[in-house]
């Protein structure tokens, strides 16, 4: 009995995962970061739209953590957004703070927010919570056109300056894409190993069950917390990114449209992948650059995709896919 | 005369107007196992509901290494050393049995978001120790086949052994068990006795709901019988079935169906 | 602010109210037999205004022939919404994703506004007469009349259908328990499909009798699927009283905070009033029921 005793700590030694899937990644990665980094060289017209693409693949990998993990939905992501593009933004502009500075500030000050949000508003159940969450959006587009000394009102905020780190000046779209492209390495490596970690599983055991996870010594109510202050880091990034690439924010980069974009991106990509929020992000911002005419038809086609997603598809493009080829495997 | 690991002491839960739970008592010692039997509605889940802070007693108390754990919140149980499982398998759907297995030892990780987010040395050590103790425990239930198999699609009873091994990774004093034998075979089921005489030869209490009228007897130390949520009977196993009250109100009747 | 200025914002405010209440009612009766929250409601409040615009136009009839058109076309269009989004949806569904498909109905509605009627506000004459009643000194249009005879129309007729027909208390048994009403043999899906008819004509009616008072495009559909949420949850989710009082307790706070800030910082009071009523007292000041907290 003393070998197998069932009541020793863990202690080294072993391997977890399926080990197929851990010899792909690299190279996935791999891949994925070759065409990554000559996208702007093949196809240098669309730089611009794949900067907007890398910040909502952020917001959205962030948001994939509370949502798609912990099972909590939030159509308010566009709150720490606006902290993250408006806080920076006047920070910059007004106190002339260094750009990188005044994101990484307010990065903490949104995630500060998040824990006193996230504490009273967790409690809430199920849809109620996505209610809550909907007043954020609400109040937040209200206060960007409503606080006009401070956001300049409904026409925005201008003269943002670019971002800049030491002697780099992020300012041309290729230079933007670059940096956008380490931020969004960088978030999807941690929002993977959050994943593939005790963290994520312990996330997933509260989706699931809060009672049984409860059981297993884990609170949910902190656990959820934490998930709603990791989201709203990405979503303060991301909407810094944005401010300090366009040099301009409006009430309407932060309205209530694009809250729901962002939730509609990582439906339809498919939650708890890291290639699901990307196809998402892609094919929503990528849809109105396709023309004019077709820029018209983006809310409407956006709400009915919504609709099929979430009635007939509920894991996504990207997580149907890995459903059906998980399938055939013997 | 010291205390027991876990002693309940005149414990009531009303429902409404139903008794679910009718002052009941019972300790349990290190090193052995309780068997919990009775009719369909006796009050058996709902008596590990209270003990685990699921709901709150309308009276009577409990207590576990010596502290009183009376309207404790759940989450903090297993930390004292108390672990359970759910008369329907509550596994996490989409991980693997060895995942399953590995988040029953939470209460022995230290990583959290920035640890396991940075992989962080603390979190990969860690995740290697979780995984060589799941398959350690995996091989100890004869599950190791299956390690890698999504846990829910696999059939009930052995979802059940599956609980059985995240309780153990939680390194628990107190074992509490609601039906594990539910879907196995009696060759399964003989297994899960010898698992069970293991668990307890390593020094573990078990608390052992059960319907399976010989496993129980078989293996428990003692026995308590509920019935209409009153304990009809309380004492070693063959005293138990020698009594007319329990033969009269279950075995007679109802003791065969399950 | 004096004594005829108060009493004007304050009616003004009442006849706002009245449109939050028609979207609160609707709502409310639709989560009372269903537990479906329809986030969509407030949105075909604009899309009834924008399409009695165009049958004004089109047609050039009398605003009482478009408004029964509108209201009949509700009727069916919410029916039909009803049978091919929301009966697959709850099916399928958890109350989560429902919620995220009735965002996604909103969503769509603004996407069907601005294709068809562009992004350029609309509004249409008043009933009857531009010209107002004054009664000392407080100016009270027309138009007023009807937004409040259209609230109690639908008031009056939903307490009549709930109270004094069958109809009505097969849909109250299933407003009690939805589960239950189901296990007893109620046709639930009939009883939905039949409280979502009914929103639609609510729905119609506050569209068409509000759109002389206002200027309404696609992006007017979620400050109004917003706050007539917020009136529903105010009044307690369910009770058709609450729901009203609910919708015309803010639209008097809308007209008042108004007055002094912008209306969009009015309408971050009332979210934050509505945010921290969730928080503090869920059920709602009419309601009775409490299911909002874990």
């Amino acid at each position: 009995m003393d070998s197998r005793s069932p009541v020793t700590p863990p202690e080294g030694g072993g391997q977890g995962g399926s080990r197929t899937e851990r010899g792909l990644r690299p190279a996935l990665a791999a891949v994925g970061l070759v065409v990554a980094l000559a996208l702007p060289y093949v196809l240098p017209g669309t730089t611009s739209l794949l900067v907007i693409v890398g910040v909502f693949f952020l917001i959205v990998l962030g948001l994939n953590l509370l949502m798609g993990q912990a099972g909590q939905t939030s159509l308010g992501q566009t709150l720490f957004m606006a902290i993250g593009g408006y806080g920076a933004g006047l920070l910059a502009l007004k106190l002339h703070w260094p750009t990188a500075l005044a994101a990484a500030g307010m990065a903490v000050v949104s995630a500060g927010v998040a824990a006193v949000l996230g504490a009273a508003f967790l409690r809430l159940r199920g849809y109620y919570l996505a209610l809550a969450t909907l007043g954020l959006a609400v109040i937040t587009q209200n206060l960007a056109t409503g606080l006009g000394p401070l956001t300049g009102g409904p026409s925005g905020l201008v003269g943002i300056p670019s971002l800049r780190l030491g002697p780099i000046v992020f300012f041309s779209d290729q230079a933007n894409y670059y940096l956008v492209l380490v931020v969004c390495g960088l978030g999807a490596w941690f929002v993977g190993n959050l994943q593939r970690g005790q963290t994520g599983r312990a996330l997933s055991a509260i989706a699931a069950d809060p009672q049984a996870a409860a059981m297993l010594g884990i609170k949910p109510s902190r656990y959820k917390t934490r998930a709603f202050v990791v989201s709203a880091v990405f979503a303060s990034l991301g909407g810094s990114l944005y401010a300090f690439y366009f040099r301009f924010i409006s009430p309407e980069m932060v309205g209530v449209t694009v809250a729901f974009a962002i939730v509609i991106m990582l439906t339809l990509g498919g939650a708890r992948t890291l290639a699901g929020p990307l196809i998402g992000a892609l094919l929503l911002q990528g849809l109105p650059m396709a023309g004019q005419r077709v820029a018209l038809w983006e809310p409407l086609v956006a709400g009915l995709v919504l609709i099929v997603i979430v009635t007939y598809f509920p894991l996504g493009i990207w997580g149907g896919t890995r459903a059906l080829i998980g399938r055939w495997r013997p | 005369m010291t205390e027991p690991l876990l002693a309940v002491e005149d414990l009531t839960r009303r429902f409404g107007g139903l008794t679910a739970v009718n002052d009941v008592s019972c300790g349990v010692e290190p090193g052995t196992i309780l068997g919990v039997i009775g009719p369909n509605g006796a009050g058996k889940t709902t008596l590990l509901d209270l003990i685990t802070g699921f709901t709150r007693p309308d009276a009577g108390t409990v207590r576990f290494a010596g502290r009183d754990i009376g309207g404790i919140e759940p989450y903090r149980l297993p930390s004292l050393g108390l672990m359970r499982t759910f008369q329907s398998a509550r596994l996490v759907p989409e991980l693997t049995v060895r995942e399953n297995v590995m988040l029953g030892a939470y209460r022995f990780t230290r990583s959290r978001f920035l640890s396991d987010g940075l992989r962080l040395p603390v979190s990969r050590r860690e995740e290697r120790g979780l995984a060589a103790r799941a398959d350690e425990l995996l091989r100890f239930l004869e599950l190791q086949g299956v390690a890698d198999r999504i846990a829910i699609d696999l059939p009930a009873g052995v979802q059940h052994l599956v609980e059985v091994g995240r309780g153990l990774a939680g390194g628990p004093r107190l074992l509490m068990l609601d039906e594990p034998a539910a879907g196995l075979d009696d060759t399964e089921t003989a297994e899960l006795g010898e698992v069970l005489r293991a668990v307890r030869t390593g020094g573990i209490a078990v608390v052992l709901i059960e319907h399976n009228i010989d496993l129980v007897m078989n293996i428990s130390d003692r026995v308590l019988v509920l019935d209409a949520g009153v304990a009809i009977a309380d004492g070693a196993p063959e005293r138990v079935r020698a009594d007319a009250a329990v033969i009269a109100a279950y075995l007679g009747e109802e003791g065969r169906d399950t | 602010m004096n004594m005829v200025d108060s009493i004007q914002v304050v009616l003004g405010g009442l006849i706002v109210g009245c449109v939050y209440a028609l979207i609160a009612v609707g709502m409310s009766l639709i989560y009372s037999v269903s537990r479906i929250i329809n986030l969509a409601q407030g949105g075909f409040v604009v899309l009834a205004a924008l399409t009695a615009v165009s049958l004004q136009q089109r047609l050039g009839t009398s605003p009482f022939v478009v408004l029964v058109l509108v209201v009949l076309i509700f009727t069916v269009g919410l029916g039909a919404v009803d049978i091919v989004v929301m009966r697959p949806a709850a099916r399928r569904a958890t109350p989560d994703q429902v919620l995220l498909v009735t965002v996604g109905v909103l969503q769509t509605i603004g996407g069907l506004l601005l294709l068809l009627w562009g992004s350029l506000p609309y509004t249409m004459q008043p009933f009857t007469g531009a010209k107002p009643l004054v009664i000392g000194g407080v100016k009270i249009a027309t138009q007023y009349f009807w937004i409040v005879g259209a609230l109690a129309l639908a008031v009056a007729g939903l307490w009549f259908l709930l109270h004094r027909t069958g109809l009505g208390l097969t849909m109250r048994a299933t407003a009690q328990n939805p589960e239950a009403a189901r296990l007893n043999g109620v046709d639930v899906d009939r009883v939905r499909l039949i409280a979502f008819g009914i929103s639609g004509a609510m729905a119609a009616l506050a569209g068409a009798t509000v759109i002389p008072m206002t200027f309404l495009q696609f992006d007017t559909v979620t400050p109004y699927a917003v706050t007539g949420f917020i009136a529903a949850v105010i009044g307690g989710l369910g009770s058709t009283a609450g729901a009203v009082a609910g919708g015309l307790l803010l639209g008097v706070l809308e007209g008042v905070f108004s007055r002094y800030t912008s209306s969009s910082l009015a309408e971050v009071a009332a979210i934050a009033v509505l945010i921290i009523l969730l928080l503090l007292r869920p059920a709602g000041l009419f309601g009775r029921v409490s299911e909002v907290r874990r």
